[in-house]
């Protein structure tokens, strides 16, 4: 760390210390500190990946240029939203790669890097979505299921404990979610047959506080929508980071698809609680209401995206509600205090079901049932839309989310399980001659209806981020990183980046400049106003 | 995992695999790169050649061993990196397996002015493509009235009228002594 790094550093926390003429402590001394900083995965609790920052403008930003950018020099693609504290961003990547970054200038100030068994049961990428911080302590998942604590100013490691057993399948990418004195973290591994779970940490020791299965076992709540023992490997990943609401003390978490992914007839029922968002109490653990988007789902149609918190009056009522936009193709706005469906409506093309009923099931079309001969459905197995974060603006109410336009071959068959092992029990062909394309989507979840959109050519895997200023930022499959009017959707600046993007754009301020960061391939880009000069 | 530029081999950007791991592969593939079965023994080398350059008319859009056109995927290794029978369908009705890199595809300016190529790169703001006259030309599509993606390959169907059977054999024959040459040459 420079010297001059370190003087920012004293004097901007002396600032916060001061504000208002009154001496702040803990959180709220954090939270003024950083009122310029990006200091979660989404932004914020509520997931919103809006930012209070107003000195990039929809007039301006056509002057955005690069400012600097960190190549991590590492094999694998960026898929993580950096964190940016007092000045600092911090970095995960591939294989558990994780940096700390002058933000101001993108020179590397410690590099870490995880040791990592040979053999991992990863099914879809050696990838990270983030870290989490607290004081001094960032928090990571790592490949082989562990949850990390480092040193946020020497990357060394303070404690270590192990999520789940890696052998058997565990995984982890997710960026953990603090909450109040805990560390909530998912896991992955669907695809190798394992017991989906939510769990809490104890954030000074690293002591589990709970666990939340999201398969039950006999005898508990949603239990009766398995058959024999098929809830023992039923999957339920839990692979991208939720969100809470302080008021109803609850946290919002998405859940994966059921194990086997394809063949469904190993998995009669339901499938509770797969392809669904839980509510749980964050003391406890304990489930207060939860949705499932698609029953016995036989597409791998996840529904972890990220669910985003809001409040909108609808009807003429002020409403709590979650909106998600899911990876089956549907949007849906709830209501968060008690799960109520709210509306759900196709925000791409959909062939399994032709809508979602008054009960909040979907009515199933033809198109749903997959079998050896294969069932061309639509959408395909990345879904209408995936792990990218969507975002949302209260001052124009819209949902920015990227859509996936796309259409599959789907295949079933039996396959035996064998702990350890990829328990796919099909296969997904795409159709030769239609690739689909891509779009920038910006939804009404009180309609549910797309208010305006940008095409991409391609299927993408871009996430988005809105700002106070009115603009929406987006990554898309073939490079470019794109600024627009987040009212019209009228296109106004963008800058090709050389790689797909395959994360989130995000924000923050160092002295006085606003800086707007997105990962490409394996460099972050740091953009900004090239006169908005440091004071 | 970038993929190979001027071949058939696509980036593979979501495989799960470590450098290493790439590398193993890779190693694995050539040992796969043998002599023709008894079926691909069929034919004969030298006629194909005379087919392939004459007849066919194959090298004006394809290249071999450096000589040829830029148009189509360039065929040195082809003959050794697929199998018989999907070169029969490549040849007979190439509509059914484009290749990335060389989709067919129309650019209408505003003035309405057509130009026909295969795509090179593409992104929302701008398109890349070499034209008919192998042309590579950039283009923003601002500047245009619309992108036609053709369902059909620029390259004709090769049916039996224009390509007989035994002619298919011996181009065929030829295609594999130049992949089996390329192939030895690159271990």
């Amino acid at each position: 760390m420079t010297r001059a790094l370190i003087r920012r550093s004293i004097v901007g926390v002396f600032l916060a210390l001061v504000i208002g003429g009154a001496l702040l402590s803990g959180v709220a001394a954090q939270q003024a500190q950083n009122a310029g900083g990006w200091t979660t995965y989404a932004g914020s609790d509520s997931g919103q990946r809006h930012s209070p920052l107003t000195q990039i403008t929809p007039a301006n930003v056509g002057r955005l240029a690069v400012q600097w950018m960190f190549q991590t020099g590492v094999a694998g693609r960026l898929e993580a939203t950096p964190l940016v504290v007092d000045g600092i961003m911090y970095l995960t990547g591939p294989d558990n790669h994780a940096w700390a970054l002058d933000a101001r200038t993108g020179r590397q100030l410690w590099h870490y890097r995880r040791q990592l068994p040979e053999r991992l049961n990863i099914c879809c990428g050696r990838v990270n979505r983030g870290f989490a911080m607290r004081g001094d302590r960032l928090y990571m998942t790592t490949l082989d299921a562990h949850l990390v604590a480092l040193d946020s100013r020497t990357g060394n490691v303070l404690w270590d404990v192990e999520i789940d057993d890696y052998a058997r399948g565990y995984t982890a990418t997710v960026a953990p979610l603090i909450v109040k004195d805990k560390l909530i973290v998912g896991i992955a591994g669907a695809e190798y047959g394992v017991r989906g779970f939510i769990d809490a940490f104890d954030i000074e020791t690293g002591k589990r506080a709970w666990r939340f299965w999201t398969v039950p076992e006999p005898g508990k709540a949603g239990s009766n929508t398995w058959e024999g023992d098929a809830w023992r490997r039923g999957g339920g990943s839990t692979w991208v980071t939720g969100a809470f609401d302080p008021t109803l003390n609850l946290v919002y978490w998405g859940t994966g698809n059921p194990a086997p992914d394809s063949f469904g007839d190993a998995r009669p029922g339901d499938n509770l609680y797969t392809d669904s968002v839980v509510a749980l109490d964050v003391d406890t653990g304990t489930l207060r209401w939860h949705y499932q988007f698609t029953p016995h789902d036989v597409h791998d149609w996840d529904a972890v995206q990220s669910p985003i918190l809001a409040d909108l009056t609808i009807n003429g009522a002020p409403r709590k509600v979650l909106m998600t936009a899911n990876r089956n193709g549907f949007f849906y706005t709830l209501d968060r205090t008690d799960g109520t469906l709210l509306r759900a409506r196709p925000f791409v093309r959909t062939t399994w079901a032709q809508e979602v009923g008054r009960d909040g099931r979907p009515i199933l079309l033809e198109a749903n049932r997959i079998g050896p001969e294969g069932t061309i459905t639509c959408p395909d197995v990345g879904g209408g839309t995936n792990w990218m974060s969507p975002s949302f603006n209260p001052a124009t109410g819209l949902f920015y989310v990227t859509a996936r336009e796309t259409c599959a071959r789907f295949y079933a068959f039996p396959q035996q399980f064998l702990e350890g092992h990829m328990y796919w029990g099909g296969a997904v062909e795409n159709i030769p001659g239609e690739p689909g394309y891509g779009a920038l989507r910006a939804i009404d979840p009180v309609t549910g209806l797309v208010r305006w959109e940008f095409k991409y050519p391609k299927p993408s895997f871009g996430g988005t981020l809105t700002t106070a200023s009115g603009l929406v930022f987006a990554g898309e499959e073939d490079g470019n990183v794109m600024a627009f009017d987040g009212a019209t959707g009228k296109h106004l600046w963008h800058l090709q980046t050389g790689a797909s993007l395959r994360a989130a754009p995000m924000t923050f301020t160092v002295n006085g400049r606003q800086f707007v960061v997105v990962a490409s391939g394996g460099t972050v880009v740091a953009l900004a106003l090239p006169d908005a000069r440091n004071p | 995992m970038q993929g190979i530029p001027g071949t058939e081999m696509p980036a593979a950007q979501n495989a799960d695999a470590t450098p290493d791991q790439v590398w193993a592969v890779i190693a694995y593939l050539r040992t796969l790169v043998g002599p023709a079965s008894g079926e691909d023994a069929r034919g004969n080398a030298q006629s194909g050649e005379t087919v392939f350059w004459g007849k066919a008319a194959c090298g004006q859009c394809h290249m071999v061993r450096g000589r040829g056109g830029r148009l189509g995927p360039d065929l040195s290794r082809i003959g050794t990196a697929r199998s018989r029978r999907a070169l029969i369908t490549e040849i007979r009705t190439p509509s059914t397996s484009m290749t990335a890199g060389f989709w067919p595809v129309t650019l209408v300016a505003r003035d309405g002015r057509r130009t026909r190529g295969v795509r090179k790169a593409e992104d929302p703001f701008s398109i890349q493509i070499m034209d008919t006259s192998e042309r590579l030309l950039s283009v923003d599509r601002s500047d245009l009235r619309e992108v036609v993606q053709e369902t059909r390959s620029l390259m004709p169907d090769y049916g039996p009228d224009r390509l007989t059977d035994a002619e298919l054999d011996d181009v065929l024959r030829y295609l594999r002594s130049v992949g089996q040459a390329a192939s030895t040459a690159g271990k």
